[in-house]
């Protein structure tokens, strides 16, 4: 068996809990819908669902942000269990869509207050939050912040694995962050994408995202995979210039990347037993995914959708979505959404209405994001 | 990863900040709406680097900044926390740096993977790397790596935003590499014959020590590396002369960018030896070897 990027170590924080168990058990129930946020920023028609993280207030962005970070890195690093030379030398591997956007707004908010000379985006830098974790944690190898919207943590994932396959490096961290900021929120509701209710992705009363918050850190390593641990098996990234906000809604996009990434693994779509799909409960975006991969499937296996658990949790997404759902595998179920998308009439596909129970297999996890950036990987457990 | 082709633009800002519309034209031949600074500027370096070489449609992107798009995220958060007004919503769309990506993806009629990635000190090493690697894998054939710095004004603040001092001379800047392996895009003008990465003065000093230098390479630093211990890096590895390319350059953030262009432009046969510091212990080099 050959060398492989392999998951050693894993840490998240969503609105369903601070840690694994937390985040497991509340996948097992329902999706709960979120409750509306209350943040004197926004005005009363602003005033929308949101999935916050749980047990942590929004004041305070600089210390809520860093906070998050230390505790999804602290348990990653504990469950990989690094010593100090291996941790020294990992490579670090930054996926956000806002970075540290909330503390510039907050430091900013204070300036307009208190400061005869008050100056928008101060200190602000992409490489901000990995520069905290270097130091917090001691981590001495190369550091990339990347930020292609909603695909931020899988392009994250997709890059720090294709470093470990070509032996660059021996370990890598790679975190996703997306925590509220007043740019994200007021944002996507002048885009009118935000639903007033629930996201209910590919179902014919879908009307939109609820957003979410998240961070989630993995810790991986090239190895020959022991018969439960999760691998990277491959994946890709393509830009579809339809258009700068939504995927080509016949599909043909979103097909080629889903194509590539199966080319890339080395399997066929026959092998995949689940799809995770990255189902935003928009119009177009669930129209142009479900079109994409009836395209590449003549049987559909499985397919699943978190966000109504979690919220879009932006450019976490790629990360936090691909830990809730490897975990889920490794507790014996796959993801399911009762009462949404529960047939097939609107878009051609339904979501899982019950857990169904899985041991290991190949599986496909798709995300889409702004400025036609699209990403697919694959993972997989036991034999392959 | 064999180089064929660079483009650039640089230009000093003293008082204020040239029109790009009328140079956008001129160097695409297209109108393009409703795009700010940043994305002009990108497809202004990317035109110049493409020129008339038809790129495969596989060609990626890897696009860096120090700041990403500045001008954008500055008027969405005066607008949104100043002013009381939400941000327009393609200004909110332009604040995630990858819609660059999209505009040059657009224009060059490309149908391939495309990252916008940063890391403080070391951004465009950083796009080398993953560039690096997906030619390793056999995922491209041809590659754009590009980095692009704007100004905003005014520069008082500009200079606070970027950390230099009130007297630093400052400059909006953009540079393309184009990359590849492919017969199609040409003859190849040079080679980036590795990019390496050290978490510590004694690892780059082992690296160093190894290297077979001979009397065509010249060795550079970058910003933040002190003039005398790049001095002690030429000692060291017996390279015969300093390539000084930031000696005229204004201050932006991806300055180690223009040692590409410069370097190839030069007019000799050689290798370029570049060492980079965070000035926290960690140390980044490339090898640019010129044909």
């Amino acid at each position: 068996m050959s060398l492989r990027p392999c998951v050693i170590g894993a840490g998240i924080a969503t609105c369903l809990g601070g840690d694994v168990e937390e985040n497991l058990y509340a996948l097992k129930q329902s999706p709960k819908q979120a409750a509306i946020i209350e943040h004197h920023s926004l005005t009363d028609a602003e005033r929308l669902p949101y999935h916050l993280l749980k047990g942590a207030e929004l004041d305070h962005a600089d210390k809520r942000l860093y906070q998050q970070i230390d505790q999804v890195v602290s348990q990653a690093l504990g469950e990989a269990q690094l010593n100090d030379e291996q941790r020294s030398k990992m490579a670090l591997f930054v996926g956000s869509s806002s970075h540290d956007i909330s503390v510039s707004e907050q430091l900013y908010k204070q300036e307009l207050i208190s400061s005869k000379e008050p100056l928008a985006l101060r200190l602000s830098s992409f490489g901000n939050i990995a520069g905290y974790v270097r130091k917090r944690f001691s981590i001495k190898g190369e550091d990339f912040s990347i930020n292609t919207a909603c695909t931020s943590s899988a392009n994250a994932l997709l890059y720090a694995s294709s470093m470990l396959r070509t032996g660059q490096v021996d370990y890598v961290l790679v975190l996703a962050v997306e925590l509220f900021n007043d740019t994200t929120a007021l944002g996507f509701n002048n885009l009118e994408l935000l639903t007033h209710t629930q996201m209910t992705p590919f179902d014919k009363a879908r009307d939109g995202i609820v957003l979410g918050e998240a961070c989630g850190a993995l810790v991986l390593t090239r190895k020959e995979p022991e018969a439960k641990e999760f691998v990277v098996l491959g994946g890709a990234n393509l830009c579809d210039t339809h258009s700068i906000s939504s995927a080509n809604p016949d599909g043909s996009s979103i097909a080629m990347v889903i194509r590539r990434a199966l080319d890339n693994a080395g399997v066929t779509p026959g092998q995949i037993r689940a799809i995770k799909a990255h189902g935003t409960a928009s119009l177009r975006g669930d129209e142009a995914e479900a079109a994409g991969v009836l395209q590449v499937f003549q049987d559909l296996p499985d397919v699943c959708a978190i966000k109504p658990y979690i919220g879009h949790t932006l450019g976490a997404c790629g990360l936090v979505e691909m830990i809730l759902f490897y975990q889920t595998i490794l507790a014996g179920f796959i993801i399911a959404t009762p009462g949404i998308a529960s047939d097939e009439k609107e878009l051609g596909l339904k979501l899982t209405q019950r857990h169904e129970s899985v041991g290991s297999g190949i599986f496909l996890l798709n995300y889409f994001g702004f400025g036609g950036n699209n990403c697919s990987l694959v993972i997989a457990n036991g034999e392959q | 990863m064999k180089i064929y082709s660079t483009g650039m633009y640089y230009e000093p800002v003293i008082d204020r900040l040239p029109e790009l519309k009328p140079l956008l034209k001129a160097v695409t031949g297209q109108n393009f709406r409703r795009i700010d600074r940043f994305i002009q500027l990108a497809l202004i370096g990317v035109s110049r680097c493409s020129g008339e070489v038809s790129l495969p449609i596989e060609t990626a992107i890897y696009l860096t900044s120090g700041q990403g798009d500045l001008e954008v995220m500055i008027d969405v958060l005066e607008q949104m926390l100043r002013d009381g007004k939400s941000p327009k919503p393609l200004s909110f769309i332009n604040t995630v740096s990858n819609s660059a990506c999209y505009h040059l993806a657009k224009y060059l009629h490309l149908k391939s993977r495309n990252c916008f990635v940063a890391s403080h000190c070391f951004s465009f090493e950083r796009a080398l790397r993953l560039a690096m690697v997906d030619f390793l894998q056999g995922n491209l054939t041809s590659a754009l790596v590009g980095s692009v710095d704007i100004c905003v004004l005014p520069l008082a603040q500009h200079r606070q935003r970027i950390a230099v001092s009130p007297d630093t001379p400052v400059a909006e800047a953009c540079h393309w590499l184009l990359l590849g392996d492919d017969d199609c895009l040409g003859e190849p003008m040079g080679e980036v014959e590795g990019v390496e990465h050290f978490g510590s003065k004694e690892a780059l000093l082992v690296w160093l020590a190894a290297l077979d230098v001979d009397n065509s390479w010249s060795i550079a630093g970058g910003h933040i590396l002190p003039e005398e211990e790049l001095v002690f890096y030429q000692e060291l590895t017996l390279v015969g002369q300093q390539f000084q390319y930031r000696k005229n350059l204004a201050y932006y953030d991806t300055q180690t960018a223009s040692a590409f262009s410069q370097y190839l432009e030069h007019g000799r046969e050689g290798t370029l030896l570049h060492i980079e510091t965070d000035g926290e212990g960690r140390y980044c080099t490339f090898l640019l070897k010129v044909f």
